[in-house]
């Protein structure tokens, strides 16, 4: 049976560390091969078809200005820090999306977003040894915020 | 009165548009001294490694430069190599591929006239804000852009970069249950999409026209969408194959972004107004009795109503997705299979933005020798440029705020793709003062 919560791992693997989220799909389908999973890898205004009507959502995204490897935040209670730059180049961005959600009241309940320090989002395939590193971290932190939206669905 | 013998002013990034890149503007004595769109070009790199790659890649692969308009390269680039393979497609694949065409346009369109166009016109910093205050605006906008995407997705297989589409047309039809049961949702969306026209009617739209040359794809009986000819207002009207002879890249030192051009040097303007303008009577008498009922005239010369040409656009994908729905008949087979051979091919469809144009060499074994990319928002950065030129100068003793505020909207106007021909847009406008 599908889980109930959806993971939408946002980035283009063509873009170095852009791509860190999508690195996850594997780990993360090997704990748990019934989650639901969404790709995105541009254009973040799909978010708005994906998040709608849902209850329990985690997205994963690379970053500048975390400062830590990996950090989870509550998008559900709270817009995310200014200082944090998602990876991307279009201005209508997850950030964008998600406060234009929260706007219209069509947020979902639950909704984390884990993000993970980027150092090389220049051209081509391949992350960067910190963000490489991150990934183990990130595994566990997404897979507990699911379990958690599992457990309270 | 302001002086405005000579200053200079900055301002900082240019929001709502697709992709990043920057912009500046210089300004002496009243006069506009220097344009520059200042940009970096990754779709260059995918005509680099294209090269070698089966001729099969190259539809999926280019579709990765563009998350708005997928379909566009998809079709653009399995064009180009059906022309270099002699593929004849039936009638029921040219439907079909015209329907998911439909949908990517009322997508594209829906997102860039409510989310990143309409709050410059109705004073907002950006959607969210507008969406404080008129959140039924962005609601219908949001509905009629999911209806467009999920077209896209029971034809494409999935809404982001659709994985259906092949060279000689499709994987798999889609099921007959799931496109007819889109028919409500469409019909709903096709009296909404009206509704937004006559909206956005009411909209402030600033005086500022320009003699444009105008360059569009024109087929003998449709709106053009995925095929035809590449005319242009001047007369010119040349097959695909040729449109290399006619309209050259150039390169310029302030961007790595090849800028397109007569070879006269003229410039030339893709997209919206364009179609429109050398299309106007292959419009639906419903869509021409909506333009002539908000007074939209047969060819629009204020780059600034192009919210309004998107907005009748999008009726008209509505409407063209309904009338294919009703004449629907599942290709079979779903695709015409290849004999590969040496050649070279070319395609041009009309993305949501303008003409995108796609050229590949291939050798016998199918294995790309070379590719050639021009989307729509390399050919129109010139025009923008040029737009520019002349916007400021009628509009330069407005509030600082404000005139940085319209060059803002003046580019917005092309709903430039920068993700497609760039990859960094920030504004900058310098008035030089003494």
């Amino acid at each position: 049976m599908r889980t109930t919560s959806l993971l939408v791992l946002v980035g283009s693997p063509l873009r170095r560390d852009d791509g860190v989220a999508g690195a996850l799909r594997a780990e993360i389908l090997a704990r748990n091969p019934q989650q639901e999973i969404a790709l995105l890898e541009t254009d973040a205004s799909h978010l708005f078809e994906l998040l709608e009507g849902r209850d329990s959502v985690v997205l994963v995204d690379a970053c500048t200005g975390l400062g830590i490897p990996v950090r989870a935040f509550d998008v559900a209670s709270r817009p995310l820090p200014a200082d944090l730059r998602l990876g991307g180049s279009h201005q209508l961005g997850v950030e964008a999306c998600l406060e234009l959600m929260r706007s219209l009241g069509k947020l979902p309940k639950r909704a984390w977003l884990v993000a993970i320090e980027g150092r090389d989002f220049g051209y081509g395939e391949g992350l960067s040894e910190a963000a490489r590193a991150a990934i183990p971290e990130a595994v566990r932190v997404v897979s507990g915020l699911l379990a958690t939206a599992e457990a309270l669905s | 009165m302001r002086d405005t013998s000579s200053r200079s002013f900055k301002v900082g990034a240019l929001a709502r548009v697709e992709g990043e890149g920057g912009l500046t503007v210089r300004t002496r004595g009243g006069k506009v001294t220097d344009v520059r769109l200042t940009i970096f070009e990754p779709p260059r790199f995918f005509e680099g490694f294209l090269v070698g790659r089966r001729y099969y890649e190259a539809p999926d692969m280019t579709a990765r430069i563009c998350g708005i308009c997928p379909i566009a390269y998809l079709l653009g680039a399995s064009q180009a190599m059906e022309f270099a393979l002699g593929i004849e497609l039936t009638h029921d694949i040219r439907r079909l591929r015209r329907l998911i065409y439909c949908g990517e346009w009322i997508e594209s369109h829906a997102l860039h006239t409510h989310l990143l166009h309409a709050p410059d016109f109705m004073g907002y910093e950006d959607a969210i804000q507008m969406a404080k205050d008129h959140p039924e605006i962005v609601e219908r906008g949001l509905r009629i852009k999911k209806i467009g995407n999920e077209l896209m997705r029971v034809i494409g297989g999935r809404e982001v970069h659709p994985i259906n589409l092949r060279v000689g047309g499709f994987y798999s039809a889609p099921k007959l249950a799931d496109l007819l049961g889109l028919i409500p949702d469409l019909e709903w969306a096709l009296k909404a999409s009206e509704d937004v026209v006559r909206d956005f009617a009411k909209l402030p739209i600033p005086e500022f026209e320009r003699p444009y040359l105008f360059v569009a794809m024109r087929h003998p009986s449709e709106y053009p969408m995925c095929e035809g000819e590449v005319a242009a207002s001047d007369g010119l009207v040349v097959p695909v194959s040729e449109y290399e002879d006619h309209y050259i890249e150039q390169q310029v030192v302030h961007s790595t972004a090849l800028h397109s051009r007569r070879p006269d040097g003229r410039t030339y303007h893709v997209g919206p107004l364009a179609r429109w303008a050398l299309n106007y009577d292959r419009l639906s008498p419903r869509c021409r009795a909506l333009a002539e009922e908000v007074g939209l005239p047969p060819v629009v010369r204020n780059p600034f109503q192009s919210i309004l040409v998107r907005a009748v656009e999008t009726v008209y994908a509505f409407e063209e997705a309904l009338r294919l729905l009703s004449e629907y008949r599942s290709p079979e087979p779903p695709f015409v299979e290849a004999q590969v051979r040496a050649g070279r091919g070319f395609g041009i469809t009309e993305a949501p933005r303008g003409i995108c144009y796609h050229r590949y060499d291939i050798d016998a074994d199918g294995l790309i020798l070379a590719a050639k990319i021009v989307p729509p928002t390399s050919q129109n950065q010139p025009t923008i440029e040029q737009d520019l030129r002349e916007f400021v100068p009628k509009y330069i003793d407005l509030p600082e705020e404000q005139l940085q505020w319209q060059c803002e909207q003046a580019v917005r106007n092309y709903d430039p793709c920068i993700s497609c021909s760039v990859h960094f847009l920030r504004l900058r406008v310098d008035r030089e003062d003494d």
